[in-house]
């Protein structure tokens, strides 16, 4: 820390000329294109709109690059020293390794996985692992192959001083069991869609040659096809596991829980439905989340962790900012955890008795 | 006018389709509503026999020691004989008597407090554990139960199901319920102090 302290001065002026280099770069941009089309007309230069574009890209590419170049240095400078000071290890790749993350059961099955920002500690009682995750989905079509990105974000794996009962996963309500999945929504309204299509044809479209009415047999096959979709679509199960429905409104209208419907209700008691909201309003983020044996992971979609900004002049505030904002996620979810394991030992202990019914089930 | 009168019969048709598929859906979704109740309640009714099994080496394990309790130990008893036989019958006397059960061993529990060789003996610690768990599992049961129970009510007495359960012979249950006093929550901070 004191090391990073003597660095941040010619950091924040490292920082303030490259940020200034690329605004010029980028405001020089219509200029230098201007000054390229004189220069080719001078030239008498014609058809060369592919090497015109790339000579006019050429400021902005530049300036992206500065700006990539300083977001890394940025990043090995800040955020080894200060998940040092905090006692975590960190390395920028790679992440959590595959067959760990895919041990969570939360992530869909993938072609190409990237992990990044690994980083590894203690919080309270609770030891973790975590990594910001992006998985990919290769994608083939007439011009070639490419990837589309699944889901991005980062997660969490703990490791728990006490054993919860059973497997339980959570999802944000309405989404599907893995994240990065079709939601059941998505397929509904995607089905709605290709039937109110197929109705209206049937009803105003013409009589097809060549087929015995007005829905060409490729169409009724596909209408076919659909019927498996709906049904799943409006909850009927083909294996899987089963949705558990919980007490609590305000939890029920930010979760779907998934698992035995005994052991899921021995976890997730009132007060630790509580906790889980209020977990998700600190997160201000939709989570996955597994409980298992000894271990609880937590999938944040959407979040980048440990990105030092670009704009934000570096000082000592910022470092604490950094720090707080950082650690944010972690501290949220120690409480949980503390907030589940309070209430298993409660439980062991028989203080609590009988549950009952919470009030308003009846 | 040809097409007009098959596009008549194409509507009707539609109309008669859409009403046998709801029917259908609906009559399939009292089932499992119905079937999810019951795979609730023999949830429920397989850990309170194991509550009832763990009963009478509880009270074998104290009375040594409970000298003075011997009225709470053989109220004890025989409401587990009650409950016993109440197993099958219903659901309403059987929730009845298992509250009193419930509140009778938390009474137990609590009078073992006063006796430091019964709360030092192994056997005593071991059964108290496993009630516990018992007790534990039974209260995620129950939750399960009213879930279920609160589902298939809501599906009989909602449109369309209103109209399809009398002819099936679904009726309202009952919900398992606490006595007023127990709905209290505890200070959890007072107990761990």
């Amino acid at each position: 820390m004191e090391r990073l302290s003597e660095d941040l001065a010619p950091l924040e002026a490292h920082r303030q000329r490259t940020l200034l280099l690329a605004l010029l770069l980028f405001l020089a941009t219509p200029f230098w294109a201007y000054l390229l089309f004189l220069g080719f007309q001078a030239l008498e230069l014609r058809g060369v709109g592919l090497l015109y574009a790339l000579l006019v890209a050429l400021p902005p590419g530049l300036a992206l690059g500065l700006l990539r170049a300083l977001r890394l240095r940025l990043k090995r400078a800040l955020v080894a020293p200060l998940a040092e000071a905090l006692g975590f290890t960190y390395r920028p790749v790679p992440g959590l390794p595959w067959h760990e993350a895919e041990a969570s059961g939360l992530l869909p099955r993938a072609d190409r996985y990237e992990g990044e920002d690994y980083l590894e500690g203690t919080v309270g009682p609770f030891a973790f692992r975590s990594s910001d995750i992006a998985l990919y989905r290769k994608v083939r079509t007439k011009n070639g192959t490419y990837h589309v990105r699944l889901l991005s974000g980062t997660l969490y794996r703990f490791a728990l001083p006490f054993a919860v009962p059973g497997e339980t996963r959570l999802a944000p309500q309405g989404a599907p069991l893995q994240a990065g999945g079709a939601s059941r929504g998505t397929v509904l309204l995607f089905l709605a869609l290709f039937w109110g299509v197929l109705l209206l044809l049937l009803a105003l479209g013409e009589p097809v040659e060549g087929s015995a009415g007005q829905v060409p047999p490729v169409v009724g096959f596909m209408a076919l096809v659909s019927l498996p979709f709906l049904l799943w679509g409006l909850g009927w199960r083909f294996g899987g596991r089963e949705r558990v429905a919980l007490e609590s409104s305000s939890f029920e209208r930010l979760f779907d829980v998934y698992g035995d419907q005994i052991e899921a209700r021995k976890l997730l008691t009132p007060r630790v439905q509580e906790a889980l909201v209020a977990f998700r309003k600190a997160l201000g983020k939709p989570f996955w989340a597994a409980f298992r044996g000894n271990e609880a992971w937590f999938l944040i979609q959407g979040r980048n962790r440990l990105e030092p900004s670009l704009l934000r002049p570096l000082s000592q505030e910022t470092l604490r900012d950094y720090v707080e904002t950082w650690t944010r996620d972690l501290m949220e979810a120690k409480r949980l955890l503390e907030a589940v394991g309070l209430d298993l030992e409660a439980r062991k202990r028989g203080l609590f008795g009988g549950e009952g019914p919470t009030p308003g089930t009846l | 006018m040809e097409k007009g009168k098959s596009m008549d019969l194409a509507f009707v048709l539609g109309v008669a389709a859409l009403l046998v598929l709801g029917g259908f859906l609906t009559y399939n979704t009292l089932i499992a509503r119905k079937n999810q109740v019951d795979n609730a309640y023999g949830a429920v009714e397989a850990y309170l026999k194991k509550r009832h099994d763990l009963i009478p080496n509880l009270v074998e394990a104290v009375k040594r020691y409970m000298a003075h309790e011997r009225e709470l130990l053989e109220r004890l008893v025989e409401l587990r004989e009650r409950a016993k036989e109440a197993e099958g019958k219903g659901p309403e006397e059987a929730f009845r008597l298992e509250g009193e059960l419930s509140r009778l061993l938390a009474q137990v529990r609590l009078r073992a407090e006063a006796y430091p060789d019964l709360k030092a003996s192994q056997n005593f610690l071991q059964l108290q554990a496993a009630l516990t768990e018992v007790e534990d599992s039974l209260a995620a049961a129950r939750r399960f139960y009213n879930q279920a129970v609160t589902d298939y009510n809501n599906a009989i007495e909602q449109i369309p199901g209103r109209f399809l359960a009398p002819l099936m012979g679904l009726g309202r249950k009952p919900v398992f319920t606490i006595p007023e006093e127990e709905r209290e929550t505890p200070d959890l901070g007072k107990l761990f102090a």
